[in-house]
């Protein structure tokens, strides 16, 4: 019964919490329970043990998210990011904000990356964050241990 | 107290483990009122009439995007990064094995833009009580360099010697304002720092170019935090070939300085051009008796936080190749800073495992002396 994936939008029942409540344990499909959706703390990253690795579970306007805690620069604690958005590029003198609550930036360096698919937001640097599928059954977040891997491009 | 110390961390990816001494870690008061304690009753009054500016840099000139401090390293109950001493030690140096730390505290360079001589001479006396007390005195990894300002040579050389036999200064951090480092006006304090056997500690404060009478970076007002911060080792490497053609180490010959986080990269081309200008036209420099490369070599030593961020080993390789480099550099990490080197990173990707002793601590205990193992066993 899933009711949403990750990246989208929470939606107004599970936020609520609608009732079917599942149980805590690790789910037939490999996805373990993290916590009840209104534990998540709106920007506040949970540390969460999953599958044997460290994984910050995150809530924001723009969904529930799930990455890796280390930052592929120098592995600062990604836990303790901030949830931000970014400024676009633009044209000069106009500054463009947007994706908000999709963008984690590094406590250390300040590096951005995508919540959705871990990529360094405009290629600042090469390396991606991990970031694994999270999973609102009901008024419980559940979450993959299998990293989400980038689409490849395919050849034109 | 003294603390155990930890069993080093695989910090070096291999079995060799060498005491490590980090340059530049910043401690915080949590609040300018845990100074009072240090001040008069009289000072107390001033301040508290007054207001006390702790904060460097013009914060509406160069806004930082982010925070300029590690967001892992706010304390949970509250209060600035860097600014409980048990957590530096947990989140630093427990799990590096860090073995000593220099410690330059930040607080006092907010009065580098004091116009008030005695107000910053009688505050930071007070900051430097309160770190050998509550930073020097809570662990034996934990090394203050003690804070002088420029405003009154006299009195900041009278607080070198007040500090000279305090068990934990091993340097003198010296605040920069208008006058550049070879001007006699600060001869008391080199004086004073020869004399005690401490070297000098260069830092930014973050007053470069926010205020008349700071130094800023070449030519003119960078636009942003970011093109300053990347000018701004124009500031160190200026002072350096000042020092030297000034002719502060001929009237100094003992005198040492540890350029903290100004780079170092462009030291081989700043030395190169030195002496060709001393060699072309060696009356221009009356002051000096060598090569400005020799006094280069021997009287000063640079931090290497935040390491150029090269990416092939060749780049890596011509970063650290330059003759005479390996004896002038000092790993450093500049915790709580959000351009920390990670010391893990840097230590086992970046240095080229031959330069690993000598800038982990061969190189510090040349400079600040055997004594600053005092926590190795
Ligand atoms: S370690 Fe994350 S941005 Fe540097």
């Amino acid at each position: 019964m899933t009711s949403e994936r990750l990246g989208s939008t929470v939606t107004a029942d599970a936020a609520a919490g609608a009732p079917g409540a599942v149980t805590p344990g690790v789910a037939d499909d490999g996805f373990e329970y993290i916590c009840e959706l209104d534990e998540l703390v709106p920007n506040k990253i949970r540390r969460s043990a999953v599958g044997g690795r460290e994984i910050g579970v995150v809530r924001t306007v723009a969904g529930v998210f799930a990455i890796g805690s280390s930052c592929p620069h120098q592995g600062g604690p990604m836990c303790d990011g901030a949830i931000k958005g970014t400024m676009e590029p633009s044209d000069r003198n106009e500054y463009v904000f947007a994706q908000e609550g999709e963008v984690v930036t590094c406590p250390w360096h300040g590096y951005e990356f995508e919540l959705k698919t871990g990529a360094s937001v405009g290629g600042a640097i090469l390396g991606r964050i991990g970031v694994y599928q999270v999973d609102v059954r009901g008024t419980a977040v559940f979450c993959s241990s299998k990293r989400i891997r980038p689409q490849r491009r395919r050849a034109e | 107290m003294t603390t155990q110390l930890a069993t080093p961390a695989p910090v070096f990816g291999s079995e060799t483990t060498y005491p490590i001494v980090d340059c530049d870690i910043h401690p915080m008061a949590p609040s300018t009122a845990d100074f009072y304690p240090y001040l008069s009753s009289a000072w107390r009054q001033h301040f508290d009439e007054r207001g006390i500016r702790t904060y460097a840099r013009a914060r509406d000139r160069y806004n930082h995007p982010a925070d300029t401090q590690r967001l892992d390293a706010y304390p949970e109950d509250g209060g600035p990064a860097g600014s409980d001493p048990a957590m530096t030690i947990a989140r630093h140096l427990d799990p590096f094995g860090i073995s000593v730390a220099l410690l330059l505290p930040q607080q006092p360079y907010g009065v580098t833009s004091w116009g008030d001589v005695d107000a910053a001479s009688a505050f930071i006396s007070a900051t430097n009580d309160f770190f050998v007390e509550k930073w020097v005195g809570y662990d034996e990894r934990y090394s203050l360099a003690v804070t002088v300002s420029p405003h009154d040579p006299a009195a900041a050389a009278a607080e070198i010697r007040r500090h000279a036999d305090t068990p934990g200064v091993i340097a003198v951090q010296l605040l920069l304002m208008d006058r550049m480092l070879g001007d006699t006006w600060y001869d008391p304090i080199y004086e004073a720092a020869c004399e005690a056997g401490l070297p000098i500690a260069m830092h930014q404060s973050g007053a470069e170019g926010c205020f008349t009478y700071s130094q800023g970076p070449a030519v003119g007002v960078p636009r942003s935090y970011g093109e300053r911060h990347v000018v701004l080792t124009q500031v160190g490497a200026a002072n350096v070939a000042d020092m030297v053609v000034g002719g502060a180490f001929e009237r100094f010959p003992e005198l040492k300085v540890v350029m903290v986080e100004w780079g170092f990269s462009w030291l081989p081309s700043l030395s190169n051009r030195l002496d060709l200008f001393w060699q072309r036209d060696p009356s221009a420099a009356l002051r000096i008796k060598k090569l400005p490369s020799e006094y280069i070599q021997k009287h000063f030593t640079f931090t290497t936080q935040p390491l150029d961020e090269v990416e092939t080993q060749a780049d890596r390789k011509a970063l650290f190749s330059a003759s005479g480099l390996s004896d002038m550099l000092l790993f450093s990490s500049d915790y709580p800073h959000y351009d920390t080197d990670d010391p893990r990173f840097v230590l086992q990707n970046k240095i080229p495992e031959e330069l690993r002793a000598a800038l982990c601590y061969q190189n510090a205990v040349g400079v600040f002396g055997p004594e600053i193992l005092r926590a190795v066993a």
